[in-house]
């Protein structure tokens, strides 16, 4: 077992803490589609080879890490004008900017942490659970609701403002319509950009899917040199 | 390097978890159906409790509170009771409580103790499920509901207490519907409640945006900041 002094202790919680709050805002920001936050306040600056893994690929380096959500942004701003397209009486007045983020529910219910504190202070690794959900706009019908399930598993860095996120591994197990069943077959749209790294991370669902426990969950360790990294094994 | 003493924040982290214990304690309280017993989880002789749930409006101190959190709830099963006594009459239901599911999951928790240890502010994302037998349906139904909670906890008698209790349903959908229905139908929802499903008006609504498919999301209320006195944030 680990020897600490007091203080020692009282950061390591701290920090454990500090991280947990990180989380708990990530999802809040989500919710809001505030991606100009999640950016700015959330992701790390200047640590060197952050990723964002998605079932399908990398963004690496955070340049391209706030390229992509740019274009998560433009999405839900095209998302704003199909609405108001659809609903003028509604939206009279208002432009696509002024109602971003309109009708969408994308709720990440993050649950079921295991969180590791590295032993010299100078990152973190976490895995969650997500039970969420969101809509989709271009359903011909109209909104229709959809529920997403999986994992996200983060390495955290600790930097002169704080803990931030440096690679994050977003592993979605399904995405279906509300009300259907997720054993029918999930399909996941293109990406919103080209991925920095084209790699097959996670499947998702279906009948046939051989389980594997991805993301890997954390396990106490000293140094980031001695453990995995959320993102990309050569990175 | 913090400004406090190490005593101090130690006592802080030790705050995080003795409140999310008590969260937890709500949580499974309200599942047993024991609202006299979430009642004891609020500060019982500190001025300014309030508790909200959505369109309802914000009730004052311990009687509004009773309201909010037992009230409620005891008229609303009252009815789940009476029609499952019709439908199994057999059934000895000695609690009234039979084919009662109501399960709540705390997610997404950010928590934010002061620096003076005497207040605490936190907001959870909850999805949750909720079962009823409405008038005129063969069985309960299963519902969906999603919600967010916004609350300030105050120390009192050396005890983290509730002090302000906010609830904010994003949707209440039955299962197998989406929420993009149940938004479009909410007004018709509304409507077609019993007169005495809805209580009066309990005080003014100080933030609710229920999830609809016409509107962008609110942050309001907001997830708590790192703060030092209750003075220096907002109350929920």
């Amino acid at each position: 077992m680990e020897l600490y002094t007091t203080e020692q202790l009282t950061e390591r919680w701290e920090a454990h803490n500090e991280i947990c709050n990180l989380v708990g805002r990530f999802s809040f920001y989500e919710l809001l589609r505030d991606t100009e936050t999640i950016k700015r306040r959330l992701w790390c600056e200047d640590a060197e080879g952050a990723s964002l893994g998605l079932n399908d690929g990398y963004y690496i380096g955070i340049a391209e890490i706030r390229k992509y959500y740019d274009a998560v942004k433009a999405s839900d701003l095209c998302k704003a004008a199909i609405a108001k397209d659809r609903h003028h009486d509604v939206f009279e007045g208002k432009a696509a900017d002024d109602i971003i983020g309109v009708g969408s529910l994308m709720v990440l219910n993050l649950t079921t942490p295991v969180l590791e504190i590295a032993k010299d202070m100078k990152t973190a690794k976490g895995l969650w659970s997500f039970m969420g959900g969101s809509v989709e706009h271009h359903a011909p019908g109209g909104p229709s609701a959809v529920n997403r399930w999986g994992r996200i598993g983060i390495d955290f860095v600790k930097e002169s403002t704080g803990w931030r996120i440096w690679h994050m591994i977003v592993a979605v197990d399904f995405e279906a319509p509300m009300g259907e069943n997720w054993v029918m077959p999930n399909i996941f749209p293109e990406p919103l950009i080209p991925f920095t790294m084209q790699r097959k991370n996670h499947e998702l669902y279906h009948e046939r899917r051989v389980y594997t426990s991805f993301p890997e969950v954390p396990v106490a360790y000293g140094t980031f040199a001695e453990t995995f990294s959320y993102g990309p094994e050569d990175n | 390097m913090s400004h406090l003493d190490i005593e101090h924040r130690i006592a802080r982290i030790e705050a995080v978890h003795e409140i999310q214990n008590l969260m937890g304690h709500m949580t499974y309280m309200y599942e047993g159906g024991e609202y006299e017993r979430m009642l004891s989880l609020f500060a019982q002789h500190t001025d300014g409790v309030t508790a909200e749930m959505a369109v309802f409006g914000q009730a004052q101190g311990l009687d509004g509170a009773r309201k909010v959190i037992v009230e409620f709830w005891q008229n609303q099963y009252k009815r789940h009771e009476a029609e499952m006594r019709k439908r199994w009459p057999e059934d000895a239901n000695e609690t009234g409580r039979n084919g009662i599911l109501d399960l709540q999951a705390l997610s997404s928790p950010v928590i934010e103790v002061a620096d003076d240890l005497k207040t605490a502010k936190g907001m959870w994302y909850a999805p949750t499920i909720a079962t009823e037998f409405h008038p005129g349906d063969d069985i309960p139904s299963g519902h969906n509901v999603w919600l967010k909670f916004a609350v300030d906890f105050i120390m009192e008698d050396g005890k983290w207490k509730i002090w302000h209790y906010h609830i904010l349903p994003s949707f209440n959908t039955v299962v197998g519907k989406s929420w993009v229905e149940g938004s479009l139908a909410m007004e018709d929802m509304l409507k077609s409640m019993p007169p005495d499903a809805m209580p009066p008006a309990l005080g003014p609504v100080t933030a609710y945006h229920a999830y609809s498919v016409h509107e962008p999301p609110a942050n309001d209320p907001r997830p708590p900041e790192p703060y030092r006195t209750f003075d220096e944030t907002f109350s929920y």
